[in-house]
């Protein structure tokens, strides 16, 4: 607890609480997350205290007005005692028996004056200090409000990218496999190509065969005709061989 | 003189708490009347001030030379107040009758000696620093409201011009009254070099109940007239033969000694780096970012850096406290800081400062002295 212009830990003997120190104390904000007094509380108990020692020392101040008045009345009636006793006049009275008084007096509407204008600036300072936190609350919770509506907008949009993009890759895989009213239309293109490729394929194949049977044709054909030679030779030589046997056997006769 | 027996009386005297000063004042006024229009209204903290000052003499009246600084500046403060070498002797009297009142029995001739001697040197030690100060500068400066702009709504940049030439030093601070709260005087820094035509550019912060400041704020135009005291204060200012770089970290108003600082480098040739650390909550209470903007673009040697704490979608600078974001930005070996700012602002900052064993001797506060307050 420090008051506003005295630094924390001095310890001054002769410094006694007056309502201007009450007023002006500052206390410690508790820490967050501890416990404490209500500030509103503590403030107003102190307002009352620094109002209540204010009127104490009034009071007092009048005890001692009071004493010293009791205390100088005593002395003039002895004063006059003394002097009816020797001149027989009233000395007036003295204007210092009435200066307490008037100090005293000064004194209150001094302290009536200092407890006006304290009041009136504590009354401000709590309307603007309050005004400012309110602002300040305000502003903060819109802040948080502002990114909580943000961060939402956010995920929602990824949310919704991630789902185009899922449906957009799903539409992909399903063009490799295509839809019904395409499908037969699909097969009948694919399966002509299909065939289209296979018969080229099987004409070619007959192609060769067929190149193949002509050249064993041809081979055959030379085979065949040098078959037919050795046959025309063979028959030639049998009529020879014949002829021969003949022209042995007439041959013997003569 | 017996000093404790001087002490011993002041002791039981103070026992009595407010209503000492109470009286003594009440029996000022009623013997001198004419002394009332010197106070303010308010006397709450006037008596506070009395009793704290009295405090100080006694307890170091057996070495009288060390509080006799202390006692020459508030002779010389006391010129702006109207006090005159006449009305010394009226408050060693009130102060007589006052102990006198509350001691009763106990008050003796020999006592009465006592205090009568101590405080005649108080008295004469706080006379002859005000006619030194007399021969020098005048009690107070009449200044004129040329410019008065409410930036934000509780901070407004005041235009002045003073009667006569006010010298000060950059981050000196000067003391101000304005007429429509007597006697209430409040220390503003000058946020600009001394100037040819002698303007003075000062950066109020309307105070929540301060009626000074609010005042100065809201209820001020330009035409008014509002007095000037003479500069104080050596704690924030810039010696020209030191050529170290320097940290400024300001917050809200404390802008206002660093910009005569950086005037004053600028006007020595910019021949050190300057990085100035500006925090407030929000962007808008950065008041002054314009002139500020400015002003890094015309001088090489200045940083600016402005800080936000609590605006989280700031991002034209820092979303830190000023110190964090100077923290940050560091080291700064054999770099001198400054930090101004408000007493809480101040606080955590050196805070903050001590646990980054940035050394005590390289910080600059600003520093008042006991019989004056801030603001």
């Amino acid at each position: 607890m420090t008051t506003a212009d005295q630094p924390p830990g001095a310890r001054r003997p002769d410094t006694r609480l007056t309502p201007s120190r009450i007023r002006s104390t500052q206390f410690p904000r508790v820490a967050v997350g501890r416990r404490g007094y209500s500030p509103e509380a503590v403030d107003q108990f102190v307002r009352r205290m620094a109002e209540e020692i204010t009127a104490r020392d009034a009071a007092e101040a009048n005890l001692r007005a009071q004493l010293d008045r009791v205390r100088r009345a005593l002395k003039q009636w002895q004063t006059r005692q003394l002097e009816r006793r020797d001149t027989g006049i009233n000395p007036a009275v003295t204007p210092e028996g009435r200066s307490i008084d008037a100090v005293n007096t000064l004194s209150q509407a001094q302290q009536q004056a200092d407890a006006y204008i304290a009041q009136a600036q504590e009354y401000c300072r709590q309307i603007t200090a309050d005004a400012r936190n309110r602002a300040d609350a305000i502003l903060c919770e819109a802040q948080e409000r502002a990114e909580a509506t943000t961060a939402q907008a956010l995920r929602t949009y990824e949310a919704r990218q991630a789902a185009e993009q899922e449906a957009a890759a799903r539409a992909e895989s399903e063009a490799e496999r295509p839809s019904p009213e395409t499908v037969t239309a699909g097969i009948d293109v694919e399966e002509l190509d299909r065939r289209l490729t296979w018969a080229r394929a099987f004409v070619a194949t007959l192609e060769a065969v067929e190149a193949q049977l002509n050249s064993s044709r041809e081979a055959l054909n030379v085979e065949l005709d040098a078959l037919d030679r050795i046959r025309r030779h063979r028959a030639e030589l049998n009529e020879l061989t014949e002829l021969a046997q003949l022209s042995r056997s007439s041959g013997s006769s003569t | 003189m017996d000093p404790a027996r001087l002490k011993d009386s002041w002791k039981a005297v103070s026992a009595h708490g407010d209503q000492v000063p109470l009286f003594f004042y009440a029996s000022l006024f009623l013997a001198h009347p004419d002394t009332r229009e010197l106070f303010p209204a308010s006397m709450a903290t006037q008596r506070d001030r009395l009793v704290r000052a009295l405090g100080q003499v006694i307890t170091n009246v057996e070495q009288l030379d060390s509080v006799v600084p202390v006692l020459q500046q508030l002779g010389r403060d006391h010129r702006k107040y109207g006090a005159t070498r006449e009305h010394y002797p009226a408050v060693g009297q009130a102060l007589i009758s006052t102990l006198e009142a509350f001691l009763g029995e106990h008050w003796t001739p020999e006592l009465a000696e006592d205090w009568t001697a101590a405080f005649t040197v108080v008295s004469n030690v706080m006379i002859e620093a005000a006619e030194a100060a007399e021969a020098q500068s005048p009690p107070w400066w009449e200044a004129e409201v040329i410019r008065h702009e409410q930036r934000i709504v509780d901070v407004a940049v005041i235009h002045l011009r003073p009667n006569y030439r006010l010298p000060y030093r950059p981050g000196q601070a000067l003391s101000l009254e304005t007429p429509t709260r007597p006697r209430l005087w409040r220390y503003y820094t000058p946020a600009n070099m001394p100037a040819e035509d002698g303007v003075i550019e000062l950066h109020v912060r309307s105070v929540d109940g301060g009626p000074v400041s609010g005042a100065l704020v809201q209820n001020t135009q330009v035409g008014d007239v509002v007095r000037l005291g003479a500069p104080v204060g050596e704690s924030l200012t810039l010696d020209p033969a030191d050529r170290h770089d320097l940290v400024l970290i300001a917050g809200g108003t404390g802008l206002a000694p660093m910009k005569a600082l950086i005037g004053q480098v600028a006007a020595e040739g910019g021949n050190r780096q300057v990085h100035l650390f500006w925090g407030t909550r929000w962007s808008w209470e950065l008041y002054d970012l314009d002139a500020l903007r400015k002003l890094e673009a015309e001088h090489d040697f200045l940083q600016l850096t402005p800080c936000v704490s609590v605006e989280t979608t700031y991002e034209d600078g820092a979303r830190a406290t000023a110190v964090d974001a100077a923290l940050s930005a560091g080291p700064w070996p054999g770099h001198e800081f400054y930090v101004c700012g408000s007493p809480a602002m101040v606080r955590g900052s050196l805070d903050a400062l001590s646990a980054a064993n940035v050394p005590d001797e390289r910080i600059h506060i600003e520093r008042f002295g006991d019989e004056e307050e801030l603001r």
